[in-house]
C-alpha cells in the first residue's frame, strides 16, 4: 500500500478538529467531497469564509450577528428587564423557536470547567454582571444544563450576583440530569421553562 | 434472571460460538488458557457492559479481527423476554437492549443483574479503602439508578476540585469562590452518598452474617462497620465544617481529602478487624461470603436473583467450601461456575446442570 496523500491526511484532519466529529467522519467527508462536483466544495468554502467575515458577536449579549447589535437586543418590543443565561448560541436558538422567553439573552460561550481549562474569567461573565449592574434588569434566568458544569456556573453567577437584589430563577429540572440542552424535545424544555425556580 | 442464549463473534479466542442453557448450573471445564474465563466475561459484559478484565473493549476482540459482537438472550423471573446485543467495530460501541439503542451505560444498568467472584478479587478484603467503597457502590448502583446518578456527580465535581487544588498548589490560580461552590456540591451529594451507603450496610448485613455463619460452619460471626471521620449525628453538617476548616490544608496539599470518598467499610470477623487480624482462609471466606450476600441483597430489594459468575471455582473455594456454595446458591440462582479440576463433574447433578468442555475456542457440550 502506497503512502497517504499528505494533501488529503490535511483535510482529514482539518475536519476531525471540529466538535463532534471523530476520524471517521472526517475521512468520510472527506472522500464525498473529493468524489463529488468541485461545486459542493467550492459552496462550502465560500459559506465557510462568508460566515466568518460577516458574522461577529452581538456587543451586548454575545449572540451571532451580522451587526453590532443583535436582532434580539436592537428589538425595543423585548423586555430589556429580564435576561435568559444559555451557553451557546443553539441553546439561544431553541429557547427562541419556542417563543417563550420576552426578554433578551446573554449567552456566556462555555460552562466551568477546570478540567477543560475552562475557569470563569474564560466566559462571558464580567460583561454579564456588568450589564445587570448598569441596565435595569429586574430578573436573570439561568438557562444552563443541569450537570456538574451547569450547575457550578449556575452557583457562581448567583454567588456573584447575591447582593444585587435581582430575581435569580434557573430552568426547572424537567431536562433530564445529564441532558442537554440541544438534545431536548420542546415539550420538556417548554415545562423546564415553564417550572424554573428560586435558585 | 437467566441467560438462556448466548452467541460470540470474533469475542476473544472465539470465531463463532453459540450456546444455550436450560439450567441453573452451567459448568465449563477444560485446560488453562483455553477460554473458559472469556465466555464468563462475555456473560458479565453481557449484563453489566463492562468486562471484570479490562477496561477495553479493544482487547475483547478477537486478535486479528477488527471488532466484535455478543448477543444474550435472557428472561426474568415473570417470565419475560429481554435481549442484549453489544457489538464493538473497533471504534464504536453499540448497544442495543431490546433493539434500542443504549447511549448511556446508565440506561441499562441493573437491568441484567450479575454478581461474579473472580480470582484476584481478594483485594476488596486485604486492600486500600477505595476497593472496599467500589464493592458496596457497585452493588448498590445495581439497584438504585439515583445512586449511581449522584456517585457519578459527586465523582466529577471531586475531579473538577481537584484541578483547582492543583492549580492553587502551583500558584497557578487563585479560585477560592470556585472551592466553595464545589465544597456546597460534595457537602449536598456526599451526605446523599453515606446515607445510602449506610442504609445499603443495614440490609445487606443480615445476609451477610447468615451466609458466613453457614459457610463457615459456625466458626465465624462477621460484621461491617461504616467508618467515617464525619460526625454521624448529622453527616451533613459535619462534611461541611469540615471542607471548611480544611480548605487550607487541602490546597497545601493540592488534592481533595474530605468526604465520603475517604470513608471505609470496617470487616469485622469474630468481633476483629479482618483487615488487622485475619488469615487468607477467613480472607476468602469472607469475600465468598460478600459476593453470595450481594445476591440475596439484589434479590430482597428488585425480586430477581441476579447471575452469578464463578470463575475459577477451586481457585476461591476448597470441595468441602463449595458444596456449602452450592447450597446457597441452590436457589434458582442461575450459576455459571468454570474450572480446569476435573473433579467438578461427578459432583454435578446432571438434572440441573449442563457441562461444555473448552478447548482452545472450541466449546463442546457433555451434558
Ligand atoms: N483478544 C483475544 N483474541 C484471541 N485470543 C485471545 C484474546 N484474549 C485472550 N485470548 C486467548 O484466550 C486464552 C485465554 O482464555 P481464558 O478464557 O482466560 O482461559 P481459561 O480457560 O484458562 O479461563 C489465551 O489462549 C489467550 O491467548
Ligand atoms: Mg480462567
Ligand atoms: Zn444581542
Amino acid at each position: 500500500m502506497g503512502k497517504q496523500s499528505e494533501i488529503l491526511q490535511n483535510l482529514i484532519d482539518s475536519f476531525a478538529k471540529l466538535p463532534g466529529i471523530g476520524k471517521k467522519s472526517a475521512r468520510r467527508i472527506s472522500y464525498y467531497l473529493i468524489n463529488s462536483e468541485m461545486k459542493v466544495s467550492e459552496k462550502l468554502a465560500d459559506a465557510v469564509i462568508e460566515a466568518k467575515k460577516k458574522l461577529g458577536l452581538c456587543m451586548e449579549c454575545h449572540n451571532l450577528t451580522e451587526h453590532k447589535i443583535c436582532d434580539i437586543c436592537g428589538d425595543d418590543k423585548r423586555d430589556g428587564s429580564s435576561i435568559l443565561v444559555v451557553e451557546n448560541f443553539s441553546d439561544l436558538y431553541m429557547f427562541e423557536k419556542l417563543n417563550i422567553h420576552k426578554g433578551l439573552y446573554h449567552v456566556i460561550g462555555g460552562l466551568i470547567s477546570p478540567l477543560d481549562g475552562i475557569v470563569p474569567s474564560s466566559l462571558n461573565l464580567a460583561s454579564l454582571f456588568l450589564r445587570v449592574r448598569e441596565k435595569k434588569v429586574r430578573e436573570l434566568i439561568i438557562g444552563l444544563n443541569h450537570s456538574v458544569e451547569g450547575d457550578t456556573t449556575a452557583l457562581y453567577i448567583s454567588e456573584k450576583l447575591k447582593d444585587s437584589g435581582i430575581n435569580i430563577t434557573r430552568l426547572a429540572t424537567g431536562i433530564p440530569i445529564g441532558g442537554e440542552i440541544e438534545f431536548t424535545d420542546e415539550v420538556t424544555l417548554k415545562q423546564a421553562f415553564m417550572e424554573r425556580r428560586i435558585f | 434472571m437467566k441467560l438462556k442464549k448466548i452467541g460470540l463473534t470474533n469475542f476473544r479466542n472465539y470465531g463463532d460460538l453459540e450456546l444455550e442453557f436450560d439450567k441453573n448450573i452451567i459448568c465449563f471445564t477444560g485446560l488453562n488458557g483455553q477460554g473458559k474465563t472469556n465466555i464468563a466475561e462475555a456473560v458479565s459484559v453481557l449484563g453489566l457492559l463492562t468486562s471484570f478484565r479490562t477496561g477495553s473493549y479493544s482487547e475483547m476482540i478477537r486478535f486479528g479481527e477488527e471488532g466484535f459482537f455478543i448477543k444474550g438472550e435472557f428472561f426474568n423471573s415473570s417470565g419475560r423476554d429481554i435481549e442484549v446485543v453489544i457489538s464493538y467495530d473497533g471504534n464504536i460501541k453499540k448497544i442495543m437492549y431490546q433493539n434500542k439503542r443504549i447511549t448511556r451505560f446508565s440506561e441499562m444498568w441493573g437491568k441484567i443483574p450479575v454478581v461474579y467472584l473472580i480470582p484476584d478479587e481478594s483485594i476488596i478484603t486485604t486492600g486500600p479503602p477505595a476497593a472496599r467503597r467500589d464493592f458496596c457502590d457497585r452493588l448498590i448502583s445495581l439497584t438504585d439508578s439515583e445512586y449511581l446518578q449522584i456517585l457519578n456527580e459527586y465523582n466529577s465535581v471531586i475531579k473538577q476540585k481537584n484541578k483547582v487544588l492543583s492549580e492553587m498548589k502551583a500558584g497557578i490560580s487563585q479560585s477560592s469562590e470556585l472551592i466553595a461552590i464545589y465544597n456546597s456540591k460534595i457537602a449536598s451529594a456526599g451526605s446523599g452518598i453515606y446515607i445510602k451507603r449506610t442504609e445499603f450496610i443495614k440490609n445487606f448485613l443480615p445476609y451477610f452474617v447468615e451466609i458466613f455463619d453457614f459457610i463457615s460452619d459456625g466458626l465465624y460471626a462477621g460484621n461491617i462497620i461504616y467508618e467515617t471521620i464525619m460526625d454521624e449525628k448529622d453527616y451533613e453538617k459535619s462534611l461541611s465544617v469540615t471542607l471548611r476548616e480544611q480548605k487550607i490544608q487541602e490546597i497545601k496539599r493540592g488534592i481533595s481529602v474530605i468526604g465520603p470518598h475517604k470513608d471505609d467499610l470496617d470487616f469485622m470477623i469474630n468481633g476483629r478487624s479482618l483487615r488487622k487480624f485475619g488469615s487468607k482462609g477467613q480472607h476468602k471466606l469472607f469475600l465468598v461470603a460478600l459476593k453470595l450476600a450481594g445476591t440475596e441483597y439484589i434479590k430482597s430489594v428488585t425480586d430477581e436473583y441476579p447471575i452469578f459468575v464463578l470463575d475459577d471455582l477451586y481457585s476461591e473455594i476448597d470441595e468441602h467450601k463449595s458444596l456449602k456454595v452450592a447450597k446457597i446458591l441452590d436457589k434458582d440462582i442461575q450459576t455459571f461456575i468454570t474450572t480446569s479440576n476435573s473433579r467438578i463433574i461427578d459432583q454435578l447433578d446432571q438434572n440441573v446442570s449442563q457441562l461444555f468442555r473448552v478447548d482452545n475456542g472450541n466449546c463442546t457440550a457433555v451434558f
